[in-house]
């Protein structure tokens, strides 16, 4: 009987844990996790200077007021950022007029020529498309953090890194992440975000 | 009281696997990260467990103690938990404790407490727990961890199979060699089952 009672209370313990550790079973990767609680509670960005493909200045709160697309690439990317620069392309052609799309290089190694071929390879033109790097280290590492990019080395000169469609709504929020393939679940969350 | 000796080698295991210099490096790749610091911190709170239990005959307990092991396990199987423990320090400590509190202690415990139906059950649960797991590293196409490559997935993937076939091999020659001598136990009076 004890065993019984001990045993059945430790199972209920055990799937308490999992069931919180898993947000009711439907996050099992940090990825998920990630863009449960980003959905859940919307993240306002540090605000960080972007130097992009023209080699303009830009402050990331001079976009407030209208709907914002970001996505986190480095220039040499030989496969995931092809797929965001293709999403991006995509976009590009479909969003409203006032929406933005920001490609941000989390390379440090990332200047304004190096991104000059990611934007000719994406036909990127300001102010629609602004691809850009971050000069401020301190500035781009809080900037990843808070919208939860993690890079890693893949160990053959480039970057592994957890790929996604950043929007951000009028007031700044990171509001939700879409995978680099659901543009059109991007499109149609940006448009109910407007009405 | 006087330290045993028992108890400070299974507290070095749990320290040799959790501090640096060697938990960087057993970090930084997930093959090393869940077989190699997992087992060894289990390891070490499980030779606590089995000196605590050596004097205080509670079979009630195994049950409940060999069910927290494989709980434990599983939660700190989730790739969303093993991320976490890599990026927030709470979470890394907290990992720590409990797969050395709530899975190499119990385990150490239930198992001396434990009779053969009781093993056998918690060998069938953590090789079967293992294999999907192993399963799952293989065959998603995707990263499960954002912090590990692909390449150290399917790595930790051939492990974790290895590791539940290396189990279920192990315990099938045990149960043969314990049935050998069984008879021989049993006719001695010794005890086999409890």
């Amino acid at each position: 009987m004890r065993a019984a009672l001990a045993t059945v209370a430790v199972a209920a313990l055990g799937a308490a844990a999992l069931w919180w550790g898993t947000d009711q079973g439907g996050a099992l990767t940090s990825e998920a996790a990630r863009r449960l609680d980003i959905a859940a509670t919307p993240r306002r960005l540090p605000d960080v200077t972007l130097h992009d493909q023209t080699g303009a200045e830009m402050a990331l709160s001079e976009y407030r007021g209208a709907p914002l697309v970001l996505e986190f690439v480095y220039a040499t990317c030989p496969d995931i950022c092809l797929t965001l620069g293709t999403a991006f392309e995509q976009l590009d052609a479909t969003l409203p007029a006032d929406a933005r799309l920001v490609s941000i290089s989390f390379d440090p190694n990332d200047d304004t020529e190096r991104l000059g071929w990611f934007a000719d390879r994406h036909r990127a033109a300001p102010p629609r498309w602004r691809v850009a790097y971050v000069a401020d280290a301190r500035g781009r590492d809080a900037l990843l953090d808070r919208a939860g990019v993690v890079v890693i080395p893949d160990g053959l000169g480039g970057f592994v890194h957890n790929a996604g469609l950043y929007l951000v709504d009028a007031d700044g929020r990171l509001t939700a992440v879409f995978d680099p393939e659901d543009t059109e679940g991007l499109r149609a969350r940006l448009i109910g975000n407007a009405r | 009281m006087r330290a045993d000796p028992v108890i400070i080698t299974g507290t070095g295991l749990i320290a040799l696997a959790a501090l640096p210099p060697a938990s960087p490096l057993l970090e930084a790749r997930l093959p090393t990260h869940i077989l190699s610091q997992y087992p060894v911190v289990i390891a070490g709170g499980a030779v606590i467990g089995a000196r605590l239990a050596r004097d205080r005959p509670a079979p009630w307990t195994a049950a409940p103690a060999l069910l927290a092991v494989i709980l434990t396990l599983a939660f700190w199987l989730l790739p969303r938990w093993i991320d976490a423990s890599l990026t927030d320090p709470a979470t890394r400590v907290a990992k720590i404790a409990s797969l050395a509190c709530l899975a190499g202690l119990p385990l150490g415990w239930g198992w001396v407490q434990a009779g053969m139906v009781l093993r056998g059950f918690l060998i069938a649960n953590a090789a079967a727990m293992l294999a999907v797991m192993g399963w799952l590293l293989l065959a998603v196409p995707s990263r499960l961890c954002s912090a590990y490559l692909l390449t150290d997935q399917r790595l930790a993937g051939q492990g974790l199979l290895i590791a539940a076939a290396l189990l279920v091999i192990g315990s099938l020659g045990g149960a043969m060699i314990a049935r050998d001598t069984g008879m021989r136990d049993r006719t001695s009076g010794h005890r086999t089952v409890n």
